[in-house]
């Protein structure tokens, strides 16, 4: 290990834009150690008065963090930690764990993770998935508390102070939502690529982060002070005085852009000849709205459900609905696009039964599992029902893969429908449905499905990854995927084309939405509704005013006969460097 | 002593918040409060583990038992309580 204050440069992979200065925060999430010690008869009444305090102080903990998340996310998301305190305080627990320290002198840790074994597997023995799936709460409280007695600091995120970056080897999409925007600077990740979800949030947070650093959140310690540049894919780790001074003046240069920017964002998506460009926002979050609306957005083009789906249990028809309905109502008359649940069997093996699968992305994930797990699927489409009444409402299905699945789809809708007129709920009758195309397979038959949807969404993410063969979250081939590439374009172009046909709505809505070299390449392609992370808006419009539609179609046209990705993006710089003079891509290509 | 059978009438059964609302409800009176389902006897009213572990789903019976000087009162209340579908009730 280096030594600390010297100068030491992280090379990773930028993920979103930008400069960050601060001091180094290294998240750790660690499993903490449990000391089998006996205690002597003298020290009992000490023991057992050290863990009562010690469940008071993760009881304070889980107030505090109930609290925070009751302001900014809701009450209804808040309750679920009534469950976890009234779980630390059970007289049960309490009980069983002072009589081991009495009767068996076990030190106090040792005795709380005995009774808590036992109650664990008590749990795992309930025949009901979703009671057993509870053994997940029991652990989290097991943890608070005896990283507490082990007498280590529990490092929550929300510890952090101002003008921090933080540093961890990964961060879940529920952790990245922990970051307080104000304090934190920037993030650096050991692993993960461009589009993991811990990348897509920070962009719409507007912070800089790197990842595929390899082993950065062991190399840097808590305290030192970082730049991390994120236009350059590097990590400054005490850089001295001039170089800071250097990236004082860049950051000031950037907020000033940024703030001009702003101030244009009444200014509508309209080409110079006149093509009127619908821009969406793409979010995440519910309180994301108010960036979107921020920025100009005339809608969500998609908002993807899956932190609802995240925590350590499944979320309610009626907390799916409050929180729908809180994005309706917050921009309404302009649509939003739902997108339903789209993640892999990994992420919900605390509520499904899960094998372990070698090829997760070709696997169990999406509308698969939905339409196998039709319980869970139509609470959710009861809920996404309800909450058009407040507004409009669109219903986006993800991996789709064939005509079949969407018949099925529409047949669960339908009784979802029937489910509420039996309860006598009032939902949006025409509720409109549309796939997402990311698989090859629909993107090649699109004709057949666009007969049979009201709308169609690209996601080119997911169809980059499946065209081209390229896990994106493997960094050593993390650098062959690459959404330029004509396959992708020529496909993107065979979509647009066919909606057109068939009078259905063709949109956007992957990463290459708000990737300011893509905008002119996207509305020659025949896409005139682009859906993208809400701090991405300002800069696109910008681009969109600048060009006209027949430019538009003349470069991609030229684009759609060129060989390799990279001689699409060569020839897309030249062009910007025509449209705009002193515009330059944030973020390289590597 | 006071007793009363009642059936679980949440779609999603007694989960985790229910738990928490049925232990804080059991939590303000001072009778001694037992559930029992089925061949699970003798649950602690007053304790969130215990009550979890009941794995009451909708359309269990559960009997509430309860003794001391409030047990009519808190049978009462956590009946109520047991057959409402929780949702509504916070």
């Amino acid at each position: 290990m280096s030594g600390s204050n010297t100068y030491r440069k992280i090379c990773g992979i930028s993920a979103a834009p930008g400069v960050g200065i601060g001091r180094a925060f290294v998240y750790k999430k660690g499993t903490p150690a449990i000391t089998r010690r006996r205690i002597g008869t003298s020290q009992v009444e000490a023991e057992i008065e050290r863990f009562l305090y010690t469940l008071h102080l993760a009881g304070d903990e889980i107030r505090r963090i109930r609290r925070m998340v009751a302001a900014e996310q809701g009450e209804e998301l808040a309750q679920i930690f009534d469950a976890q305190l009234a779980m630390l305080e059970d007289v049960q627990i309490k009980e069983q764990t002072q009589q081991w320290i009495r009767e068996k002198h076990y030190s106090a840790e040792h005795a709380f993770s005995v009774t808590l074994r036992g109650m664990k597997k008590a749990f795992r023995e309930i025949e009901n998935e979703y009671m057993r799936a509870r053994v997940s709460d029991v652990m989290d409280i097991e943890n608070q508390v005896l990283m507490r007695l082990a007498g280590s600091e529990v490092q929550g995120l929300q510890a952090t102070r101002s003008n921090t970056i933080i540093f961890a080897y990964e961060l879940l999409p529920s952790e990245m939502v922990q970051l307080e925007r104000r304090q934190i600077k920037g993030v650096v990740l050991d692993i993960g690529g461009t589009t993991s979800h811990a990348a897509i949030i920070a962009r719409s947070l507007r912070l800089p982060i790197i990842v595929g650093t390899g082993n950065s959140s062991q190399r840097v310690k808590t305290g030192e002070m970082a730049i991390v540049d994120g236009n350059e894919g590097v990590v400054h780790v005490h850089p001295g005085a001039e170089m800071e001074r250097d990236y004082r003046a860049l950051l000031r240069r950037q907020l000033r852009r940024q703030r001009d920017l702003d101030s244009r964002s009444d200014l509508p998506a309209e080409t110079r000849d006149g093509c009127d460009i619908t821009l969406l926002a793409n979010i995440d979050i519910p309180t994301e709205v108010q960036v979107a609306l921020e920025h100009g957005a005339r809608g969500v083009g998609m908002y993807r459900t899956e932190f609802l789906y995240l925590s350590y249990r499944l979320p309610s028809e009626e907390e799916q609905y409050q929180a729908y309905v809180q994005i309706i109502r917050a921009i309404t008359p302009a649509p939003v696009t739902i997108r339903t649940i789209d993640l892999g069997g990994d992420k919900l093996s605390h509520v499904l039964d899960v094998q372990q699968e070698s090829n997760p992305f070709l696997g169990w994930r999406g509308i698969r599992i939905c339409l196998d797990e039709p319980e869970l699927f139509k609470t959710q489409l009861r809920a996404l029902l309800r909450a058009g009444c407040e507004g409009r409402v669109q219903i986006l299905l993800p991996m789709v893969s064939e005509i079949r699945e969407l018949i099925k789809a529409r047949a669960l809708i339908e009784e979802a429908k029937e489910e509420l007129r039996a309860r006598g709920q009032a939902f949006q009758e025409d509720c409109k449905v549309g796939i997402m195309v990311e698989v090859p397979s629909v993107a090649i038959m699109v004709d057949q499905f666009a007969k049979q949807v009201d709308f169609l969404s690209l996601g080119t993410n997911d169809l980059t990854q499946y065209v081209l063969a390229v896990d994106r979250g493997t960094s050593r081939v993390a650098n062959l995927y690459d959404p330029f590439h004509p396959a992708v374009l020529r496909l993107i172009k065979m979509v647009a084309d066919s909606g057109d046909r068939h009078g259905k709505p063709v949109s956007i809505c992957g990463e290459m939405a708000g990737d300011p070299l893509a905008t002119i390449l996207l509305i020659g392609l025949g896409l005139s509704s682009l859906s993208l992370s809400p701090g991405l808006i300002p800069e696109v419009k910008e681009i969109i005013r600048a060009t006209t539609c027949e430019q538009a179609r003349e470069v991609a046209g030229k684009c759609l006969e060129m060989a390799t990705g990279d001689e699409v993006c060569r020839y897309l710089e030249e062009v910007m460097g025509e449209v705009l003079p002193f515009w330059r891509r944030a973020s390289r290509r590597e | 002593m006071v007793e009363k059978n009642i059936i679980i009438n949440n779609h999603l059964g007694i989960h985790a918040r229910p738990a928490a609302l049925i232990v804080q409800e059991a939590a303000r009176f001072k009778a001694e409060i037992t559930f029992s389902k089925e061949d699970v006897r003798g649950i602690n009213g007053k304790s969130i583990m215990g009550v979890m572990m009941l794995a009451a789903e909708q359309g269990a019976e559960v009997t509430i038992t309860a003794t001391g000087e409030d047990a009519a009162a808190a049978v009462e209340r956590l009946a109520d309580l047991m057959q409402s579908d929780f949702e509504a009730k916070v």
